[in-house]
This record gives structure tokens, C-alpha cells and sequence, in this order.
């Protein structure tokens, strides 16, 4: 099977990352931050190694601030949730992924927050800046941007959005599921308040993996209640990130295989993985381009502006059609809408969908060139 | 110079510590505990050293600690 799915999880994992697991599982099976003895100080310690990794990969000021969830989902949840409870107005991107959108939409529909959709623009980063710009109101609380669009690769400003939130005295959320892992950021350099970020897709760890990481920690507050291994005499949950946001036994093979997964990313760098993934990702635009039968959204992908994601449809057939029929020839894609509304409506493909090929840190070359050939034969019947 | 124990509830602010404190060239290390935390559970970053001069390094660095006792 040619693997080009990996915009929703990275496949295969990293040798490194399949040890990493079986290591914790053989090795650190004690539940970390509960007991007192030996087996159980050690895997809190992996725990800790992981933490302080992921804290300084993202530029992270404090260790402690760097939260491991279940996903990325989970991590945006506890963010959105957290500056929302008490009101106010956000503003999105129209390409931003249903785990942004469906938590805003609740809020909204509960009367709780009011939120507005920013018209982003190709390969325009001042644009989309001035869009959300102009959406900006005195009770603008937060505003949201992906890294990139899980269905067309589109980047976003994030930088120069942060500063167009500070500018107006509101926070800033980025959205890495896409980016993390193939685009270096350092949130106290780009003054983002919150990343949120998957371990299972660029950082290449395992699936249940993910990661809040806070400059502003003191506005958030837990989605779920429960253990966390202090102050257990207590009925009130306790205040201090990670354990406040972090209930229950956590992840430790996870963990520990996401711990080996950024290990592996910065082995080889995020900017060259970004340049591999990239070129790759040019190639396969540049040959579906030439061919009969193929519509394409976007346009050629470039690095600065542009993820190794490309979406298309084939013929007369809808997203999932194409994908079905890739998926008979051996190709594993994605179609559909990808829970991503918002970017199937700005595209103009809320009624087709479409068929999205993400390329991977682990995707050759090879893989590529056997993929256009696959295409190239289905494309002309 | 004596030893101390530097109360705290999170295991992550108590690994951080005995890290930074190690790093200043103390002498630490890290063990869980119920008995002198009087909530419960918690965590003691056990350091030889002076005091002032550990905690200050602590708090600098964003660990909230709960208290500070001298070993006896």
C-alpha cells in the first residue's frame, strides 16, 4: 500500500518511535505521579523527559506550561472552552477544522460567545492578516489560526497574526494538527499565547497523543475533573498546569513513543523534512496538472506558503469516489470534507468534496513517482 | 549549610526543580510524600545547600512551593 493519509495521521511510525513504546510498556509500566516507588518515580521521569522536549521544541518559556491530551482536539477544547465560558468574541479563519468551529458554534448557540470567520487569501499572507484585522471588535477575545488547511495546504500568517491579536488586546491560538513537526515555531519568539498541536501526525508519535502548550496558563481550565495525584485530601481540583488540565493516568507509551517521534524530527529537522515534503508535494502537483480529468484547487505548493497537501477530484467522480477507487488500487488518501466546512465551502466543494493526498515524513520519492503512475492509468478511463 | 525539604504538589514542578537545583550544583533529589503535605499527596525536593539561595533559584524559575522545612 502506497501511505499518502498522513495530514490525518502520520504512517509508518519511526523504528525509533516502535521502540520507544514497546520500551514503556516492557520497562515503565508504573503509573507516573500516583505512587512513590522506584518503577513509578522512573516513568515519571520519562514523562517529564517528554515534557521538557515538547516545551522546548515549541519555545515554550516554562516546562510545567506544556500539557499532554489525547489529541489535538482535546487541547483546543480546553482552550476555546476556557477564554469562552465567560463571553466575548473570537475570530476564525475560513479554513479552520471542525474541532475550532464545532466548539465556538456550541458556545455561540448556548448565547455564550459570538465568533467571526476571516476570509483568508492563497499565498497572501498581508491579506488574510488585514482580513481578520478588520474583524476585530472591542470584545474581541482571541483569534484562531491552523498552521495550515487540512484540506488544501494553505498556510496562515502566524506570526503576524499573533501581533494583530496583541495589537488589540486579544490572545492567540494556533492550530498546528498540520504543521507541527515540519514547521519550526517558537512561541515565545512569535508570541503565540497557545499551540495546539497532535503528537501522532508530524511529530510523528503515536496515535492518543497530543500536546497544549501555554504561554498563558493562568486562563485555562480543566474540561475534565478527577486524580491527579496531589492534594488528594482536597475536593477541589488543583490549581498549576500540567496536572490541573492532565486527570486521570496519562498516556505513558504514548508519551514516551511521541517523546522518541520529536527526538526523530529534530535528528533530521523540522526544515528539511518541510523541504522534502514540499518538493515532493511539487512533483505530484506538477504531474496531476498535465493530466485529462483532473481538477485541482489550489495552486503549484510552495513552502512558504504551502503544506504538503494537495486536494483533487478525478473525472466526474466526488471526493470519496476518487479516494475509493485510489483505495482499490492500493493508495491510501482521504475524501470526503475532511471536517472541515468551512475550507469545502470557501473552496466552491461543499457539494463534491474531494480527495486529499498528504505527503509525510516518511513518503519516498519512489512512493510518489508509483503514486503519479496509478493516477496517470485511472485518470484516463 | 544544611539539607531541606522543599514541599510542592506537582510531580512536573518537583522533577524541574531537583533538575535546576542539580544543575546549580546542589545536591537533590525527588521523592513523593503524604505525610507532610497537610492536603495529601505531594511531592519534596530533598537539597542540601542554602536556603535563600535554593529557593530563590526555585521561584525564579516559576515553581510555586508550598513550604520549606529544615531537616531535623
Amino acid at each position: 500500500m502506497l501511505y499518502f493519509d498522513n495530514a490525518a495521521t502520520t504512517f509508518p511510525k519511526p523504528a525509533s518511535v516502535k521502540s520507544a513504546v514497546k520500551e514503556a510498556l516492557l520497562y515503565y509500566g508504573a503509573n507516573p505521579g500516583r505512587s512513590g516507588h522506584t518503577l513509578a518515580m522512573e516513568t515519571a521521569k520519562k514523562v517529564f523527559e517528554c515534557r521538557e522536549k515538547a516545551a522546548e521544541f515549541f519555545g515554550l518559556s516554562q516546562t510545567e506550561n506544556l500539557v499532554f491530551t489525547k489529541n489535538c482536539t482535546e487541547a483546543l477544547n480546553i482552550v476555546l472552552k476556557s477564554i469562552g465560558e465567560d463571553g466575548g468574541h473570537f475570530i476564525i479563519s475560513d479554513l479552520e477544522h471542525n474541532s475550532v468551529l464545532r466548539p465556538l458554534y456550541e458556545l455561540k448557540n448556548r448565547g455564550i460567545i459570538d465568533f467571526s470567520v476571516a476570509e483568508t487569501f492563497e499565498s497572501e499572507p498581508e491579506k488574510t492578516a488585514e482580513s481578520y484585522k478588520k474583524l476585530i471588535r472591542s470584545d474581541t477575545k482571541m483569534l484562531v489560526a491552523t498552521g495550515a488547511s487540512n484540506v488544501f495546504g494553505i498556510k496562515l500568517p502566524l506570526s503576524v497574526l499573533a501581533k494583530t491579536a496583541h495589537e488589540h488586546g486579544a490572545l492567540f491560538l494556533a492550530d498546528l494538527a498540520q504543521t507541527a513537526g515540519s514547521e519550526h515555531i517558537n512561541m515565545s519568539e512569535m508570541g503565540i499565547d497557545f499551540v495546539c498541536a497532535p503528537g501522532h501526525k508530524g511529530l510523528l508519535g503515536p496515535m492518543g497523543t497530543g500536546i497544549l502548550a501555554a504561554e498563558k496558563p493562568s486562563v485555562l481550565k480543566p474540561l475534565i475533573f478527577g486524580g491527579t495525584g496531589s492534594y488528594s485530601l482536597l475536593p477541589n481540583q488543583p490549581e498549576g498546569l500540567p496536572e490541573m488540565l492532565e486527570s486521570g493516568t496519562l498516556n505513558v507509551p504514548g508519551i514516551c513513543g511521541l517523546s522518541a517521534g520529536i527526538d526523530r524530527v529534530l535528528g533530521e529537522g523540522e526544515e528539511k523534512i518541510a523541504e522534502r515534503e514540499i518538493n515532493l508535494a511539487k512533483i505530484l502537483y506538477s504531474e496531476l496538472e498535465k493530466m485529462e480529468n483532473i481538477t485541482l484547487f489550489t495552486q503549484k505548493p510552495k513552502k512558504e506558503t504551502h503544506s504538503g497537501v494537495i486536494s483533487f477530484v478525478m473525472s466526474d467522480l466526488n471526493g470519496e469516489e476518487t479516494a475509493e477507487l485510489l483505495s482499490k488500487n492500493g493508495v491510501a488518501s482521504r475524501g470526503g470534507f475532511h471536517c472541515s466546512a468551512l475550507a469545502h465551502r470557501k473552496m466552491g466543494t461543499e457539494n463534491r468534496g474531494t480527495c486529499r493526498l498528504s505527503i509525510g515524513p516518511m513518503n519516498t520519492f519512489d512512493e510518489v513517482m508509483r503514486l503519479i503512475g496509478i493516477i496517470h492509468s485511472l485518470a484516463k478511463k | 549549610m544544611k539539607e531541606y525539604y522543599f514541599l510542592l504538589s506537582s510531580i512536573t514542578s518537583a522533577m524541574k526543580g531537583e533538575k535546576i537545583l542539580r544543575g546549580a550544583g546542589y545536591r537533590a533529589s525527588v521523592f513523593r510524600d503524604t505525610s507532610m503535605n497537610p492536603y495529601g499527596c505531594g511531592y519534596v525536593i530533598k537539597a542540601f545547600g542554602e536556603k535563600e539561595k535554593m529557593s530563590t533559584l526555585l521561584k525564579k524559575s516559576g515553581i510555586r512551593i508550598n513550604e520549606i522545612r529544615e531537616e531535623r
